[in-house]
């Protein structure tokens, strides 16, 4: 990975959810959450996806690794970012989903609109 | 109120251990996942909608009962009535979707429904808001 900028969102009454940014190319990057996907911080995860798209980073990994939950909200941060990503000519692919965040995309059917994949090295294929 | 989220989460994760030791047919780990993921998105909607000005709802309550075939979770809370909002997105049936047409929210109650076995809200005369919630166990 060729350059990383973190961000992270600290509140002082929960964990925070970090976001850490890989540029990949000028067009590629990996994103990885890191915390709860969740009514707090689905927002700000919702922006980070508007702004890479805004300076070109159309084609995005979001790595789910190490997201320890995820809640109907943190959902629609994805599909925000699918939506962003797709208007502007990319897309938005999943990677390394946690049991959880399969049973909640699973639960939703939303897993037939979001692309999953094993690996981020297997989501960054063909991009 | 996000706090307590945290706070809540955690003491399911152990009520779901407890439950798992003391059931003749301990649920697999993707059961516990469904009902804890619909308790939480009741208690969200309670955050978001019972108490929008993000008033302290020190007055909400959760039980949570184990029976021989189910577990129940009923929330109580003396927040403002819950208005159900638009229908919830459809159930996506086929890959002819169009991505853009896909509504951004809207997905907790259906996500509730599909977790868990029955859902019921009502509200008392007395202005107090029920949540409940059933799982059955897999026997």
């Amino acid at each position: 990975m060729n350059a990383a900028d973190t961000s992270t969102m600290h509140e002082k009454w929960t964990e925070p959810m970090q976001i850490t940014v890989h540029t990949q190319s000028p067009e590629i990057a990996v994103v990885q959450l890191q915390g709860r996907l969740d009514l707090v911080s689905a927002g700000a995860v919702k922006q980070k996806f508007a702004d890479l798209v805004a300076v070109g980073q159309r084609r995005l990994v979001v790595d789910l690794a190490e997201v320890s939950f995820i809640d109907s909200t943190g959902l629609t941060s994805l599909i925000s970012g699918l939506k962003a990503t797709r208007q502007g000519g990319g897309d938005l692919r999943i990677a390394r989903p946690t049991q959880q965040a399969r049973t909640i995309l699973g639960l939703t059917t939303l897993d037939r609109v979001l692309h999953i994949y094993q690996s981020v090295e297997e989501a960054l294929a063909g991009y | 109120m996000p706090e307590q989220l945290v706070v809540l989460h955690e003491w399911l994760e152990r009520v779901c251990a407890v439950t798992g030791r003391v059931v003749s047919h301990p649920p697999d780990q993707e059961w516990y996942f469904q009902f804890i993921t619909a308790v939480m998105e009741i208690a969200n909607n309670i955050a978001r909608y019972a108490y929008p000005d993000r008033s302290d709802p020190n007055s909400v309550e959760l039980r949570v009962r184990a029976y021989h075939d189910r577990i129940e979770a009923q929330f109580s809370d003396h927040g403002i009535t819950y208005t159900a909002p638009p229908p919830a997105p459809q159930v996506l049936e086929d890959d002819d979707w169009d991505i853009f047409a896909i509504p951004e929210g809207g997905y907790g109650l259906a996500l509730v429904r599909a977790a868990v076995d029955h859902l019921e809200y009502h509200r008392t005369p007395g202005g107090v808001n029920h949540w409940r919630l059933v799982k059955q166990f897999i026997t």
